[in-house]
């Protein structure tokens, strides 16, 4: 089987703004996991609505229907990867890079600290996903029409304020189907 | 970054940044090392930074006093903190109101934040601080007419109304001023060490008027007696020394001196046909200094432009000034635009554009969620690249570049 994805918080929100979260990830076929700190950050999307303009998402449902599992750090290297990632990362990015580099996870980040660290330091980079990379999976498995990709597209850019970065591997295509 | 980490920090930061943390969330060594399973001596050593922390023990630490792991080892080393000069100075205070240690703490933070911001852009901010001012020769009230007279012709604003006081005393003196919430019986607080400079904090729930006057005051503390944490109550309290008498009369000279307020005061007497002033036109004045009516009419009755005792009277009539601000379309109740300094916004974006911050980081940084800090980072990109432009580019405009 392949192995598990961890989550970071920065995708997590890109997914969770699509409205698609369980559709997409379940087009990936491997168990998705977040740490226990992305777990616990609060994740607020926007409404649009002048008078209500942020909304807090409740993870619950996704946890309790297997979409997502939660781990934890778990042995002495972890700890000291951990460690020594939140010297450049905060707490969610730190734990979540140092769980995927010690149980050879895959990593799906748009963080470019984050990413610089996976592929320079330790990993293999063809263990490394983005948001974009997920959304083109997804599209592509599930033969999403044009018109539905560019609403989950428009969502992503409305609520969570992403749109990728010229440097990401999908961004012409995103920006095609975006228009 | 450096491998195993928590052997390349100075143990002695990690121990102080604990021993803060631990009496923040108002533990006792007894207790903590009871928890840690630990002797009381170890912990002691730990804090003393006499003995290293293994990654497991500061994970533990940080879970027991609920702070992320990052800010024990993410951040600048600062040799002397705020914390323990508040505390110094304020013992008896300090025991009795955990507001003051929040107070204290998020300065301390801030300021340090911004320390790193300015590091991993390599612009530290340009101090053009005084020396302190002499107020051994004369009282309290003459000092701080004297020293905001100086002030004004040291910062060359001439003698108007200051309606940019905080752009003025960041930019032109190099101060760090936040505004962030505190108890409502603080007005504002005050810091320095040589590391972090000139530091104040504004209680961001007061309303403009008394904001402005708490930033004037704290510059006065500041202007004086650099060295002493202050702490400043909304009312005064029993240690209303000769320290906040200085600081008030500060405030009152530099916000309203008395050459231009009496210039104005003549040329709207001048003006008027009845030559009268009405009390609509005091409260026009007061919204132009941005400072209470109750300020600037206890400020015209020292000039001798009011009769003595025209605020006692107005009081006594029941006169609310909100409700004559409200009839005369004035807003004196906007809350501060900009909680953290605009010039620390822009390093926070220059320094995670340039890769050196994360997004966690920067959202922790500028004290919001992750999709109000994309939103942020959004709206400096627009603001420097033209919006046929589809997609966004890095910044191209590299403001450390060396110009002269």
């Amino acid at each position: 089987m392949s192995p598990a994805q961890i989550i970071d918080a920065c995708v997590l929100i890109n997914l969770l703004a699509t409205g698609e979260l369980k559709s997409i990830l379940d087009s990936v076929g491997r168990p998705s996991l977040i740490c226990s700190i992305v777990q616990e950050e609060s994740v607020y999307l926007k409404t649009g609505d002048p008078n209500n303009p942020k909304e807090l998402i409740n993870l619950a449902p996704f946890l309790n229907d297997g979409t997502l599992s939660v781990c934890e750090i778990g042995d002495e290297n972890e700890e000291l990867l951990y460690v020594d990632f939140a010297s450049v990362l905060d707490d969610g990015e730190a734990m979540t890079l140092a769980i995927a580099i010690n149980r050879g996870l895959y990593l799906v980040t748009d963080e470019r600290k984050a990413r610089r660290l996976f592929s320079e330091q330790f990993a293999n980079p063809k263990r490394l996903i983005s948001t974009s990379d997920l959304i083109h999976h997804w599209a592509q498995e599930k033969k999403i029409s044009a018109n539905k990709l560019q609403k989950t597209l428009q969502k992503i850019e409305s609520r969570a304020s992403y749109r990728p970065p010229t440097t990401d591997r999908n961004q012409k295509w995103w920006i095609k189907a975006l228009s | 970054m450096h491998k195993h980490v928590l052997n390349h920090i100075d143990p002695k930061t990690i121990g102080a940044r604990l021993q803060e943390a631990r009496r923040a969330s108002g533990l006792t060594q007894h207790a903590v090392a009871e928890r840690m399973k630990m002797a009381r001596t170890t912990l002691v050593a730990i804090e003393k930074g006499e003995r290293r922390l293994t990654p497991h023990e500061l994970l533990t630490f940080a879970e027991l006093f609920g702070r992320p792991v990052s800010e024990f080892v993410g951040r600048p080393s600062v040799t002397i903190g705020f914390v323990p000069q508040f505390r110094a100075a304020w013992r008896q205070y300090f025991e009795k109101n955990a507001d003051l240690e929040r107070a204290a703490t998020e300065l301390q933070s801030l300021a340090e934040d911004y320390v790193e911001l300015e590091r991993l852009c390599n612009l530290p901010i340009v101090r053009a601080y005084p020396a302190p001012y002499d107020i051994s020769r004369s009282t309290p009230e003459q000092s701080g007419e004297e020293i905001a007279a100086a002030e004004r012709i040291r910062l060359g604003i001439g003698d108007g109304p200051l309606s940019n006081l905080r752009d003025r005393l960041e930019n032109d003196v190099g101060l760090r001023i936040f505004y962030f919430s505190m108890s409502a019986k603080l007005s504002g607080v005050f810091a320095y060490n040589d590391t972090l400079g000139g530091c104040i904090g504004i209680n961001a729930n007061h309303p403009r008027d008394r904001r402005h006057w708490s930033l004037a005051h704290e510059y006065g503390h500041f202007l004086t007696n650099r060295f002493r944490a202050e702490i400043t109550f909304l009312t005064s309290t029993k240690r209303s020394s000769s320290v906040e008498r200085l600081a008030d009369a500060f405030a009152e000279n530099f916000l309203m001196p008395a050459s231009g307020l009496n210039r104005r005061f003549t040329e709207m007497h001048r003006a008027s046909p009845a030559g009268s002033i009405t009390l609509a036109q005091i409260c026009m004045l007061a919204d132009l200094y941005q400072v209470s009516v109750q300020a600037l009419i206890i400020r015209l009755e020292k000039l001798k432009r009011l009769p003595v005792g025209t605020w006692d009277r107005l009081s006594a009539e029941e006169f609310r000034p909100r409700r004559a601000q409200q009839m005369l379309g004035i807003n004196a109740t906007t809350p501060e635009e900009y909680l953290l300094p605009k010039r620390y916004l822009n390093l926070a974006v220059l320094a995670y554009e340039k890769g050196e911050l994360s997004e966690g980081q920067l959202s922790r940084l500028l004290r919001t969620d992750r999709v109000s800090a994309r939103e942020y980072v959004e709206k400096i990109r627009t603001s420097f690249n033209s919006p046929a432009e589809t997609g966004y580019e890095p910044f191209k405009l590299d403001l450390a570049q060396a110009l002269a």
